[in-house]
């Protein structure tokens, strides 16, 4: 559905994947590359954009970053970095994160995307194989001989 | 009239199969939409790579503990290319290595510092003197198990490229005035610290002298070493370029 408002600026409602539906700005939403090129295809005229992995929680916060930062310019770039330090801060947990980062991912959404993988990056860089496992449920499927091999080869990395 | 007409219609079919393609994105996208967001057990290798991309050179080490296809994905050439090109300003990657000392010694000497410095910084061989001028140099020790430096009598630097280094060694004493049989070609990996040899023929140096080159062929996604040889200075060159792809 494209609305336009007062001061002429073109609306694109958004669709989670549990329904919940966002009205935003085009230049705020076409942060996303994906969503650029389906109003480009003029698929937005068709009702609203459905972003089919994308919940309605995660698509609040990642709209949240498009707004700043469609409308900061490059002069505040020292404030603008605050805030997404700020706003990585926000998501607090890896789990949270990794959401954000599936749906920069899928958004394509380059400035965010590096922004939380940067930030999950951070996190992990002190932990342990087993910490990290944990953190995403990975399956050790080393065998024990295999497992003794790797760590061998890689023993001062523990130290 | 006829040519735009023409021009139109081919660039208007081009839009709309750029259009198809992204509608079966979606629609794929749609397929896999049903993972639990909460509940997140499956990380794509692409938000995988991205994140490990960003390590330190010690976790990237470390976490090849985590499970096979993380290992399997920290030594690809492909991660490598990729932390290459994601983490490097582009003009850095011509100048990546910068070496610090001279590379080939007539004996091998525990006190000889072979500095590799560069964004993933290497420093090899053992040294009590000089300085470390890389920012985050891995510890001297850690390295020697990566590379043996001491072991060899003859080391001498042929080239690097994204990160690789290409390296000719000898490990018998030299038979002659600068001259050492059983050299051994190898390009070595400092970031996995794998070293793969090069077959006997790019390596053998015939009487007379020769020059070496490596680097990387975009055109075929492979990596290069070349060689000429003047065998009795002044008759011909004899060109050998070896493929690391193809092994030969």
């Amino acid at each position: 559905m494209s609305i336009t408002t007062e001061n002429n600026e073109k609306m694109i409602t958004l669709m989670s994947s549990d329904g919940e539906e966002f009205v935003v700005e085009e230049a705020v939403a076409a942060q996303s590359q994906t969503i650029k090129h389906l109003i480009e295809d003029g698929c937005s005229t068709e009702g609203s954009i459905p972003l089919p992995n994308v919940t309605g929680r995660v698509l609040s916060e990642v709209i949240q970053y498009c707004k700043k930062h469609s409308s900061s310019d490059d002069k505040e770039e020292k404030e603008l970095e605050a805030w997404d330090a700020e706003f990585v801060k926000a998501a607090d947990d890896h789990v949270a994160l990794t959401d954000l980062m599936m749906a920069a991912n899928f958004l394509d959404i380059k400035g965010l995307l590096d922004l939380v993988a940067q930030t999950l990056a951070n996190m992990i860089t002190g932990k342990s194989p087993e910490e990290v496992r944990r953190m995403w449920n990975i399956k050790n499927d080393f065998t024990p001989e295999e497992a003794e091999k790797v760590r061998k080869e890689n023993q001062w990395a523990f130290e | 009239m006829a040519a735009t007409g023409n021009l139109s219609s081919s660039s208007g079919s081009s839009k709309k199969r750029k259009r198809d393609e992204r509608r079966v994105l979606v629609d794929e996208a749609l397929k896999i939409s049903t993972t639990s967001s909460t509940n997140n057990c499956h990380l794509p290798p692409k938000i995988v790579e991205e994140i490990l991309s960003l390590l330190p050179n010690k976790s990237i080490h470390r976490f090849r503990s985590v499970s096979k296809s993380w290992s399997s994905m920290l030594v690809s050439v492909d991660f490598h290319q990729f932390r290459c090109k994601s983490t490097l300003p582009e003009k850095t990657i011509p100048r990546v290595l910068r070496f610090l000392g001279s590379c080939s010694l007539s004996e091998p000497s525990p006190s000889h510092r072979f500095v590799v410095s560069s964004y993933y910084p290497v420093v090899a061989s053992s040294n009590s003197t000089g300085k470390t001028t890389s920012a985050d140099p891995l510890p001297i020790d850690d390295t020697k198990e990566c590379y043996p430096f001491q072991k060899f009598w003859h080391r001498r630097f042929v080239g690097s490229c994204n990160g690789l280094v290409c390296l000719e060694h000898s490990l018998s004493k030299p038979a002659a005035k600068n001259h050492y049989p059983n050299l051994e070609t190898v390009v070595w990996n400092p970031f996995t610290g794998l070293c793969r040899k090069l077959p006997h023929h790019v390596s053998c140096s015939d009487d007379g002298i020769y020059a070496y080159g490596f680097g990387y062929d975009s055109a075929s996604d492979d990596y290069k070493v070349f060689k000429a040889t003047c065998p009795d200075y002044g008759g011909g060159v004899r060109v050998h370029i070896f493929s690391l792809k193809a092994g030969s």
